[in-house]
Order: C-alpha cells, then sequence, then structure tokens
C-alpha cells in the first residue's frame, strides 16, 4: 500500500511539474528558430535581439583591433552604459572595447562608435560610417 | 542551430574520450550510465585543469596540445583495464524505465534552442569568457585582469567557460548557442547520473519515480530561473554525482571515494559555491565514517585532496595575475550582521520559486514516505543554504535586488541534495 503510495505521489508531483513547464514556455512565446540566444527573454527582448545583430553588423565594418565603444546614446547611465559595455566585450572579442566613459573623459575617445537604436548622437569628433536596422556606426575624425 | 549541437556534441564526445581513464575506478564501470556520467566528470575535470595548466605555462591552446595527451592517456588506461581482463557493461538495462524522461529533458531542450530560458549572465560573462578564451586561444590574464572588466567576476572558476571554449576551440569560433544547449545536454547527464549511482541501492520502480521526479522538477526551474548558458546545470550535474554516490550506502563505502572526489572537484571548478559543497560533502561523509579524530583527517584528505589541489591550480593562476576578487572576498563586500533577517525574509520568499514551495514539498514527501531516511543530506543541504545567507550577507547596499537575481539559482544545490536524500529515504531494505 505504501509502496503503491508513493508511485502514485511521484507521479503525481512529476505531472504538475510537467504542467507548470509546459505553461512556462508557452507564456514565453515560443516560434521559428530564434535570431540570437536573447531573442526570447528579457523585459524587451527585440531590443537585446537587435543589440546582438548589431553587434554582428558593426563587426564587418570595424578593422580588428580598433578601439569601440558601444553605448545607448537617449539613455546613458551607469547601469545601461555597463550592459552595453558587456555585450560589445562578448561579441567584438577581436577589438578593444571600451567603456562608455571614455567619451565623457575628453581627448579623442575611442577609434569608432556604435551606438544602440536611432536616437541622436552628436559629437563634433566623430563621422557616421553606416547606419544599420538596430543602430549606427561612427568613426573618428 | 544545427552547426550549434554539433559541436556541442563532439566537444561532449571528445570530453569523454578524455574521461575514459575512469574505467580504471570499478564503480564507475558498473553500469553503462555511470560509465557515460563518470566519464563526463572525469573529463571535464581533465580537460579543465589540463588546459589550466597550460595556460598557467603560458602555452597557447589547440585541438592537438589539448586533446592528444589526455585522450592518449585515457585510451591507454582502458586498454590495460581491459586487458587486466575487466570487462566493460555489456548493455544498458532497465532502460524502458527512463522512457518517461524524455519529456522533461526534451521540454527543456525545446526550451533552450528556442531561446525561452536563457541566461543574462551568459551575455554578460560566462560567454564572454568562452569567446575570449576561443579568440587568445587560452586564458588572458590582461583581459581578466582588466579593472573595467570587473563586473565579469574575472576569478569565477573556468570549467564552464573553458568547456564551451573547446567547443569553439574545434569548431572554430564560439557559437553562443552552445552553452544554452549545454544546459538540457547537463541536465540530462545530471538525470542519468541521479539514476546510476542510486540504482543497485533503491527499487526499480520507485527509482525510475524519483528520477522522474527530479527531472522534472529541474528542468522546470532551468527554463523557470533562466538558467540556460550559465553554469547551474554543470554544478548540478557534479553535485547530483557526488551526492548519490555519497548517500546510496551509508557510511559511503572508500570505493566510491574516486568519484565523489572527482565530482566535487569538478563543483569546485564550475562556481565558487563549489567550495562549500566540498567542505559540506566531505566532512559529512568524513564525520560518518570517522573512528578518531586521526581517522577524522585521514577521510578528509583522502576526499578532498583532489578539489583542494585543482582549485588551487586556478587560485594560484588568479593571485599570480593579481585579480584575486570573489575568493579573496573582494566581490562582495564586509559582512554585515544586521542584514541577517532581511537576507532570511528574501531567500526564504525566492524559495518558493513562485510555485507555492512545491520542490520542497516534493522532496518532503519523499522523505515522510521512505522508510529508510538519512539526515545527512539534510544537514549538507542546510549548511549550504546558510553558506548562502552568509554570503549574501556581505555588502553595503540592500541585498534584496541580489537575491532576486540569484537567488532561486543558487538554492537549486541544495535542493538536489534533498532530492538525492529523499530517494536515498526509499532504499531498499537489503541495503
Amino acid at each position: 500500500m505504501r509502496r503503491v503510495l508513493g508511485l502514485a505521489i511521484l507521479v503525481v508531483f512529476s505531472l504538475v511539474f510537467l504542467y507548470r513547464l509546459y505553461s512556462v514556455i508557452l507564456s514565453r512565446d515560443p516560434g521559428g528558430l530564434p535570431a540570437t540566444v536573447l531573442s526570447r527573454v528579457g523585459s524587451r527582448p527585440q531590443e537585446s535581439e537587435g543589440a546582438i545583430l548589431l553587434m554582428r553588423e558593426s563587426e564587418s565594418v570595424i578593422p580588428r583591433g580598433a578601439s569601440v565603444v558601444f553605448v545607448r546614446p537617449d539613455q546613458r547611465n551607469a547601469n545601461l552604459d555597463r550592459i552595453t559595455f558587456l555585450v560589445a566585450l562578448g561579441h567584438l572579442p577581436r577589438h578593444r572595447v571600451l567603456p562608455a566613459r571614455v567619451l565623457d573623459e575628453g581627448g579623442g575617445g575611442p577609434d569608432f562608435v556604435v551606438t544602440f537604436l536611432q536616437g541622436d548622437f552628436v559629437d563634433p569628433r566623430f563621422e557616421l560610417v553606416r547606419s544599420f536596422e538596430h543602430g549606427k556606426v561612427f568613426r573618428r575624425l | 542551430m544545427t552547426g550549434s549541437l554539433t559541436s556541442l556534441l563532439i566537444a561532449g564526445a571528445t570530453v569523454v574520450l578524455m574521461g575514459l581513464w575512469c574505467v580504471s575506478v570499478p564503480v564507475c564501470r558498473a553500469s553503462w550510465s555511470r560509465l557515460i556520467t563518470s566519464a563526463f566528470v572525469f573529463g571535464l575535470v581533465t580537460s579543465t585543469s589540463w588546459m589550466l595548466l597550460l595556460a598557467l605555462l603560458g602555452i597557447r591552446w589547440s585541438v592537438a596540445l589539448i586533446l592528444a595527451p589526455p585522450g592518449i592517456v585515457s585510451l591507454v588506461v582502458l586498454v590495460m583495464v581491459l586487458r587486466r581482463g575487466h570487462r566493460l557493461p555489456s548493455r544498458p538495462a532497465g532502460s524502458l524505465a527512463l522512457v518517461p524522461l524524455l519529456v522533461p529533458l526534451g521540454l527543456l531542450c525545446f526550451a533552450a534552442v528556442q531561446a525561452l530560458a536563457t541566461s543574462f549572465d551568459l551575455i554578460f560573462f560566462w560567454g564572454v569568457k568562452g569567446q575570449r578564451f576561443v579568440v587568445d586561444r587560452g586564458i588572458d590574464p590582461n583581459f581578466l585582469a582588466n579593472p573595467d572588466h570587473w563586473t565579469m567576476h574575472p576569478d569565477y572558476p573556468p570549467l564552464v567557460p573553458a568547456f564551451t571554449a573547446w567547443a569553439g576551440i574545434l569548431s572554430g569560433s564560439f557559437d553562443w548557442f552552445v552553452p544554452v544547449l549545454a544546459t538540457p545536454l547537463f541536465g540530462t547527464l545530471g538525470v542519468l547520473a541521479f539514476w546510476a549511482f542510486l540504482r543497485p541501492f533503491v527499487d526499480d520502480a520507485y527509482l525510475a519515480g524519483c528520477t522522474l521526479l527530479y527531472a522534472c522538477i529541474f528542468s522546470t526551474l532551468f527554463v523557470h530561473t533562466y538558467s540556460a548558458g550559465n553554469a547551474e546545470s554543470v554544478l548540478l550535474f557534479f553535485v547530483t554525482v557526488a551526492g548519490a554516490a555519497a548517500f546510496a550506502r551509508w557510511p559511503t563505502p572508500k570505493e566510491n571515494d574516486a568519484i565523489i572526489a572527482c565530482a566535487l572537484a569538478g563543483a569546485a571548478l564550475t562556481k565558487v559555491e563549489g567550495v562549500a559543497v566540498v567542505a559540506a560533502l566531505v566532512a559529512a561523509i568524513a564525520v560518518g565514517r570517522a573512528r578518531s579524530v586521526v581517522d577524522f583527517g585521514k577521510h578528509v584528505f583522502r576526499l578532498a585532496i583532489v578539489p583542494v589541489v585543482l582549485l588551487g591550480q586556478w587560485i594560484l593562476f588568479v593571485r599570480m595575475h593579481g585579480f584575486l576578487d570573489a575568493y579573496g572576498g573582494g566581490t562582495y563586500g564586509s559582512f554585515r550582521i544586521e542584514s541577517f533577517s532581511l537576507v532570511a525574509r528574501a531567500l526564504l520568499q525566492q524559495a518558493s520559486f513562485e510555485f507555492s514551495y512545491l520542490p520542497w514539498i516534493a522532496v518532503a514527501a519523499l522523505y515522510v514516505l521512505g522508510a529508510a531516511r538519512r539526515y545527512e543530506p539534510i544537514i549538507v543541504a542546510v549548511i549550504l543554504m546558510a553558506f548562502l545567507v552568509y554570503v549574501f550577507m556581505h555588502g553595503e547596499e540592500n541585498p534584496t535586488a541580489w537575491i532576486i537575481w540569484a537567488g532561486q539559482r543558487v538554492l537549486l544545490t541544495p535542493l538536489s541534495i534533498l532530492l538525492v536524500g529523499g530517494a536515498v529515504a526509499m532504499r531498499k531494505a537489503e541495503s
């Protein structure tokens, strides 16, 4: 009796967890194959996906070894600057990724700036090189 | 996606090759499921420590250099074991009982492929390190020691990035989906280890039920806590191997020491809290066996020497290059006793997994039903939880946000030990 009860409890709990797993998956809108590892997570998955796609596109424009800053110019703050820095650090491994604060420190600045989304980036030290769907690449004059 | 999966499977197969020397340990070759999980344990630990040694010596990684020495040693050991008349297990047995596991593991795989469970920590540090290890063909200490990179937790142990980097070196470039797909792989290995190491001691039907529950709980929680791509599934695999090998019979027989020590080394090389797993499990086993203080010391030495030496190798590398951080307490700030109630409350809240504490209730049900309850797994789990509380009590800022970010994931480790203990409570009377 105890054995049957034990097995029944194990099966019932397993089914409850399976149902939970199924519900969690459905709640995150599965679909076709995602373009990036972040395409379906976070509070703004389209933005996360866009940032990674922008990194891939920028990589082809920026020469290897060049210094790069990745920022979101319309929402600069310490937390967001840190996030964009880490995203660039992982996705531009053959470039010298610098934190966004170097833009505020004066001097020549980095060789390139990649700006996320279409927020205005106005800095007389840089000129636009290329526009992509998710952002722009600027080069130091 | 096919390319990512192929890279992962080739990396996994080569890790098994590098870990095949586990056949020299009789308990590891007792069944196919044990052989596969043990080879992964030995292979991951061997490849990571070998890659680390090469990094310490300043030698650039290459496919031949990483694979050939441990691979050849493994094959030589395999041939020697077979020539001594030992046989490998002839065929997988009882595999029909494992068929229901395909449902939770299949859903976990689907969630990973669909990027529904990706961890942001993959983007912030686990993946960044793996990517850099591939590009640098080694561990560039200047990159890790750069003060701008401190948010990457530079001294976090290297096993997971070393594994994903190995997949990248084999395929020519780092693939961000490899660590994501590694989560169902290590989830499956954890489930297999749970089955493999408990099987001789727990009634088959019960164990099949417990294994299904284990698979359902962790597949659900990996997805719920967005753990794909980070180190949780790898740590859980090592903890499950060590816990199951330690608690299946009590006191733990000495013949299990090699696999326990190796799995603990894997845990220590995977995450910082792996050190707490090593300390708690080694202490529990040594207390269970020891007849005197000297005896206690001998057992501690036998079990802890491998984890201590291998983690020491990493800490030596870190110290040599001046980026000691988490292991020196730098990440966490000063200890604040006044944080206790806040931390305990926040952690308790996270322990619900937003699912009415059901994982813990399921474990409690196993203990209530089992006739052969052992309290050592509970003590180990309590020590691990106390360690988590202690860690979260550091720092000047309110730790609530930190606990919300990481609390549920780090609670998976004590939960896995409790699940092993719950299954062991249903041991066959004769064992």
